[in-house]
């Protein structure tokens, strides 16, 4: 186990390196600059900017640059907001993303478990069918079809919330809906997928003919099998909830994780892209061995060797 | 892009051994036929690509004329969907755009099921060592914060749509390579495989007269559950301004349109929302029920 820990660590380390190192080299391969103005700037004063930033050398020297200082957390600085360094842009992205992205993902269990369930549960009658029609069509409805109708309909017309921005308190809500919604319903599938499955196996029978309840066979028996596909569905939504949603950040205009990715990509922010797409694997990484030793531990079938 | 017409004629150009018995691909159409959520589909998915591939050849041209005296107009029966704030016409802005998001979304499948099924095949058919170190690969790949790259690259290769489809089929493919591995692990050693190699088959008969006949089934479904994923990436990417550049449009760049002029002329949002919603939910129904007919053993 231990073992098993640390050589998927060693991993993960890896993938965090050469995510950075890669974007670094595809942010330097692609045309324009990050320090291009409106204006023209003479030459000189181009070459002596690229000195500063170290964009003079050979690229494998600034890719092995960067890779240090992120290693020694000594973050490289923007080369766009002057006087941000990485650190002080996730520390403004994240608090945004992790809560939009966290309540999302709290609304997608608490509305997804339940209603999958159910519909195990009632296999082939009117709940059942309503609420596979309903997921359904939310896996199929994207969050940039989504996201405008639910502020249109709460912000623009109901008034609750504001359409778009990150001032009050309940900021969150209408963002969170969106992905957590759309989340749920893929949840809800699974759950029921699984549940049907598991509902058949033996240990269930016996715990049939033992006489417990319905609901009781669910949440001490059923589940536990049936969420192993789930797991893995869960690990990478909840990396790719906490890393922010480029299309819901956009619509609701929040200051997020996503949104500084996007800009920094387009303004060829090198070390914020290269900050931001590690920090990305990085939650890819941890939910994904954080999935694994909670399946070893749900079912104890599956062991964990890493060859 | 209709997946379960050119499933059924796959007998009809490659003979199957046995003529008179109905092949098992006779079977999954059968059993298409008595499905209707798959038939709805399949209808509604014809009907979609028929009007855009239509709409694309007809209006290509008078869909980006303005007509500044007739903007924001509501549906009417001049103009069926509207007009935008430029005053052209919704419903062949609607019509044009899905044709390029429906282009974007099986070339770019094209690109990543090739990609994944020779690698799938390599890495199933060689030596265990190669193998390790091949879905180890993979396995690392799968790490990758995969949007962010695609945002990357649209950035890197600007406005041009074609490379764009090459990178995004060429992230897409890792699902693929599993899934053919897989197929290919459980049948390398089957009897059947095992006779026609006794019987002095070399390696490219077997792989094309006995392992990819068996690998299309589940590639075909994995293809066609696909082709909404790549869809709505591109959607995204339109929706972020890094794909479809104007004048021209796809799905995604009309409903980024639509939603910040939704409070004062909604239908700009509704009507290509609407058809982009319906071919997602469309090509999702013909995966599930492709899945389905193709597994005897999956529940109902």
């Amino acid at each position: 186990m231990i073992r098993f820990i640390i050589s998927r660590l060693v991993q993960g380390l890896l993938v965090v390196a050469a995510v950075i190192s890669l974007t670094y080299v595809m942010m330097a391969l692609s045309p324009g600059s990050p320090f291009a103005k409106d204006r023209d700037m003479p030459p000189y004063v181009k070459e002596s900017l690229n000195k500063i930033y170290g964009l003079d050398k050979p690229l494998y020297v600034q890719v092995w640059r960067n890779l240090k200082s992120f290693a020694t957390l000594d973050f490289p600085v923007s080369y766009r907001l002057k006087g941000w360094t990485v650190n002080d842009i996730i520390a403004q992205g994240a608090p945004v993303s992790f809560t939009v992205g966290g309540m999302a993902f709290l609304i997608a269990l608490a509305l997804g478990i339940p209603a999958g369930a159910l519909a195990a549960m009632r296999a082939g009658q009117l709940q059942d069918r309503s609420i596979m029609v309903a997921a359904t069509l939310g896996v199929c409805v994207p969050s940039l079809v989504l996201g405008p109708v639910i502020a249109l309909v709460f912000a623009l017309r109901l008034h609750w919330f504001n359409a778009a921005g990150w001032y009050d308190a309940d900021d969150w809500v209408l963002p969170s809906l969106t992905l957590g919604l759309i989340s749920a319903a893929a949840v809800a599938r699974l759950t029921r997928s699984g549940l049907r499955e598991s509902l058949l196996a033996d240990h269930v029978r016996t715990a049939r003919a033992k006489g417990a309840s319905e609901w009781m066979i669910v949440v001490r028996h059923a589940f536990r099998l049936a969420c192993l596909p789930l797991l893995n569905y869960l690990g990478p939504l909840a990396a790719g909830l906490l890393g922010g949603s480029f299309v819901t950040e956009t619509v609701f205009n929040l200051p997020g994780l996503g949104r500084h990715f996007i800009s920094s990509a387009l303004h060829k922010d090198f070390t914020v892209a290269m900050g931001l797409a590690g920090l990305f694997a990085v939650l890819i990484v941890f939910f994904n061995l954080l999935v694994d030793i909670v399946q070893a531990w749900l079912n104890p079938r599956i062991r964990l060797t890493d060859s | 892009m209709n997946d379960a017409k050119s499933i059924a004629n796959v007998p009809a150009a490659e003979p199957v051994n046995a003529p008179a018995s109905p092949g098992p691909w006779h079977q999954v159409w059968r059993r298409l036929r008595r499905n209707p959520s798959a038939m709805f589909a399949l209808w509604t998915l014809s009907i979609i690509v028929a009007l855009c591939i239509g709409g694309s050849i007809f209006f290509q041209q008078s869909q980006i004329v303005q007509d500044l005296k007739i903007v924001r107009q509501p549906p009417s029966l001049q103009h069926w969907f509207g007009t935008d704030a430029l005053g052209r016409d919704v419903l062949k802005r609607t019509l044009c755009g899905g044709s390029i998001s429906l282009l974007v979304g099986v070339v770019a499948t094209l690109v990543a099921v090739i990609i994944g099924t020779i690698y799938g095949l390599i890495s199933g058919l060689a030596g265990k060592k190669v193998d390790n170190a091949m879905m180890r690969l993979v396995d690392i790949l799968y790490g990758f914060p995969f949007i962010a790259f695609v945002v990357l690259l649209s950035v890197i290769c600007g406005p041009s749509l074609l490379l764009l489809f090459v990178a995004i089929g060429a992230v897409e493919w890792l699902t693929t390579a599993r899934v053919v591995r897989g197929q290919v692990l459980g049948l390398k050693n089957q009897e059947f495989v095992l006779a026609s190699r006794a019987c002095g088959a070399g390696l490219r008969r077997i792989l094309w007269h006995h392992l990819l006949p068996n690998v299309v089934g589940p590639v075909v479904i994995y293809a066609s559950l696909t082709v909404p994923g790549i869809m709505l990436l591109e959607a995204v990417l339109s929706f972020l301004g890094l794909g479809v550049q104007a004048p021209n449009s796809s799905w995604g760049s009309l409903i980024q349109e639509g939603a910040s002029n939704m409070e004062i002329c909604p239908w700009l949002l509704a009507f290509p929302g609407a058809f982009f919603v319906t071919t997602l939910l469309s090509l999702n129904l013909l995966g599930d029920a492709l899945r389905d007919a193709l597994d005897p053993k999956s529940l109902q």
